[in-house]
């Protein structure tokens, strides 16, 4: 099948008219062996198929980071398996200049494209009048066709075009070995840009008037004093939302899984195979949706404030302040929503263009404090804490633990941050240089396709490994079998307690007994399940009358077995142990291989070890 | 003429780029930030001043005052 290829500056319009263009039929797949992302349609040109795929955006063809050596390569035909036919070059009408160097390249190497000018009823209404005859000439005589990605106006005319190019076989060109030299040779760059001076005098009948919009609202968002009261709320209330929004979907999965569970216990003979299906599989499954609504409405947040201008914004506002702190602006965003789940934190990372700041951003979001971890601390808090202990007579001592805790887990991820980027990339200073698009009416539909397509992407990406690992915990709580005169709970006599048992020794430094080493096993699978599992082995059923439930009953027997400085220690664990799996397998798919998990699985554990040893020292 | 002490809203033109820096120099002339465009100081961050948003012919970016040390600025001729 043919293939258009979309190419153009980031904010050109490209994936608008992607999704113009595609509408519904389209996929998101990784270019082979990178975490780039490709998204990939098919439009009906004269009643044939034809595949479109929307490229990552580039300035120009001489590239320096990995998403625009993508693009470059598509272009070249140098990406194995893949080959366009043609290109489409999406060009801003409002800021015609800066795509003009990209343009004179293609021209330059001999490719051929078709011109797709955007925005054209921004450009009018602004008063701009181009002579697009004379430019297509100055361009080596593409065709130009004048379009409104948003409004699908010029698509016909597009696809015309495109059409009839297709006709005309291309003819191979390679990659210009002197590419590089070329930018760093002043000659060169001088006289491109005179060139693209005098096409765009050439061509200019009336110039374009500033952007007034753009202006007038930028002097109330980034307002000196306004502006960070602005950006704080927002924050504040979009994180709230997405906690407001998320939990009742959150709660229609657990109990749409827990009633398949039922349904499934009700069906199977007791045994093993019941228990494999409704633990194991059903219970993993489960496992796996319930992030799907905070990972969705979390990218509906983010792509509509990206789509409407204001998330480079608040990069350029917070910038300073995160950068002292080893992270760029945007780190922001997967920073506070690993506060709800890491698993869409660790996806959100993506909008960070650098790729080692991405890379240190994944890697240190998950020690914030995650929603799950919450029941294991208020447990461990509500054992340590009486509720009636106040500080000043007014401040609840349980909150302010509690609140140390989140405090502890965010200035954890800086200084991890802090250290990598001084580790890793001690001469290359990180630099803020960010375009900052004018802002636009975002395209509802098109953002909540996308991130329904993030949704589908965890699930199909991440899920097997998940599902994997969540039976293979399952297996370790579940054999070997007991006997039928073993006495006391099964999960002693399976390979978790045993492994639990084996290790217990490393942490008896933590003071860790083997009851605590085993818990720690199921945990693995997700945060709370903690609770359970300590329920678990101390065969705690919350039945008996006199004790005030499951929490309650645990409370008491972990507050009469454990020192304060073994139940400090476990809290401390907490704030930093190996995360879910749920993570490890998020963080495999975003990384691209299992290199990344595994060292984050490593110096997670070490901290968790030294800092829970501490915490066992100092309070014992 | 540093980028940072430049009167707001006004338009001067872009006199040298040049940073020890190649990566960051080439970068800049890639969006389009090179000698003889014109620049203008847009508005500075709230809180610390850095970094600013300056306005480059048509289209706006956001750099650090570090990196803004690369752009010699002088007075645009009208």
């Amino acid at each position: 099948m043919s293939v258009v290829a979309l190419l153009g500056l980031p904010n050109s319009g490209k994936s608008t008219l992607f999704n113009t263009l595609t509408k519904s039929r389209q996929r998101v797949a990784n270019f082979p062996g990178i975490t780039v992302e490709k998204k990939l349609g098919t439009v009906v040109v004269e009643g044939k198929s034809i595949n479109v795929v929307d490229l990552p955006g580039i300035y120009t063809l001489d590239v320096s980071t990995l998403d625009e050596k993508v693009t470059r390569d598509y272009v070249f035909n140098k990406v194995k398996g893949e080959k366009a036919d043609i290109i489409v070059l999406v060009v801003d009408a409002t800021n015609l200049k800066k795509s003009l160097y990209l343009a004179l390249q293609l021209q330059e190497v001999g490719k051929k494209f078709v011109v797709a000018l955007n925005m054209m009823d921004i450009a009018k209404k602004r008063g701009q009048e181009l002579d697009l005859n004379e430019l297509s000439h100055a361009l080596g005589n593409v065709s130009i066709i004048p379009i409104v990605a948003t409004e699908g106006e010029g698509i016909d005319q597009l696809l015309r075009a495109v059409w009839e190019e297709k006709q005309v076989t291309d003819a191979e060109v390679d990659i210009p070995a002197d590419f590089q030299k070329q930018i760093k040779d002043p000659k060169y760059i001088k006289e491109k840009f005179d060139n693209i001076e005098k096409i765009i005098k050439d061509i200019t009948v009336k110039e374009i008037e500033m952007d007034s919009l753009t202006e007038k609202v930028d002097s109330f968002l980034l307002h000196p004093f306004m502006g960070p009261i602005i950006l704080i709320v927002l924050l504040v209330f979009i994180f709230q939302l997405l906690f407001a929004w998320s939990d009742p979907f959150m709660g229609m999965i657990e109990d749409g899984f827990s009633f398949l569970g039922s349904i499934a216990t009700g069906i199977l003979p007791e045994g093993l195979l019941q228990s494999l299906v409704v633990d194991g599989i059903i219970a993993g499954v489960g496992g796996i949706m319930v992030f799907l609504p905070h990972i969705i409405f979390l990218f509906m947040i983010i792509y509509f404030l990206e789509d409407v201008g204001y998330l480079g914004r608040a990069a350029f506002m917070l910038d300073y302040l995160m950068r002292k702190l080893g992270l760029p602006g945007k780190a922001v965003v997967p920073m506070l929503s690993s506060h709800a789940c890491a698993i869409p934190g660790i996806m959100s990372a993506r909008i960070i263009e650098n790729h080692h700041q991405r890379l240190i951003t994944m890697m240190v979001a998950p020690l914030t404090t995650c929603s799950a971890r919450l029941p294991v601390y208020t447990l461990l808090i509500g054992i340590m804490i009486p509720a009636n202990k106040y500080v000043f007579g007014f401040l609840g001592m349980q909150g302010l633990v509690l609140a140390g805790l989140y405090l502890f887990g965010m200035s954890s991820a800086f200084i991890v941050a802090f250290v990598a980027k001084k580790a890793l990339t001690p001469r290359s200073p990180s630099y803020l240089l960010m375009e900052l698009p004018p802002y636009r009416v975002p395209k509802l539909w098109n953002l909540t396709r996308s991130s329904l397509q993030k949704g589908w992407i965890f699930v199909k990406k991440a899920g097997s490994v998940i599902l994997v690992l969540s039976i293979i915990i399952w297996g370790l709580v579940t054999f070997p079998k007991p006997p039928a005169d073993f006495t006391g709970s099964p999960i002693e006599y399976s390979a978790a307690a045993r492994i639990g048992k084996t290790f217990q020794p490393l942490f008896s430094p933590l003071g860790f007994d083997w009851k605590i080493t085993t818990a720690l096993i199921p945990s693995f699978a997700a945060r709370e399940v903690l609770v359970a599992a300590m329920g678990t082995v101390y065969a705690v059923d919350g039945d008996d009358p006199e004790d005030d439930g499951f929490i309650g009953s645990l409370s008491k027997v972990m507050g009469s077995r454990y020192t304060l400085g073994t139940l400090m220690a476990l809290l401390v664990w907490f704030v930093f142990s190996p995360q879910c799996i749920a993570t490890f397998g998020v963080l495999r798919r975003e990384t691209g291989g299992y290199k990344m998990p595994l060292i984050f699985g490593a110096y997670t554990l070490v901290l968790a070890y030294l800092f829970a040893w501490l915490a066992n020292l100092i309070f014992q | 003429m540093s980028l940072s002490s430049l009167e707001k809203n006004k338009w001067y033109i872009i006199k040298n780029v040049d940073s020890k820096d190649e990566e960051l120099k080439y970068r800049f002339f890639k969006m389009g930030i090179y000698p003889g465009a014109r620049i203008m100081l847009k508005r500075k961050a709230p809180l610390f001043f850095d970094p600013l948003l300056v306005q480059v012919e048509l289209s706006q970016f956001a750099l650090s005052k570090n990196e803004a040390k690369a752009i010699e600025v002088g007075e645009l001729c009208q």
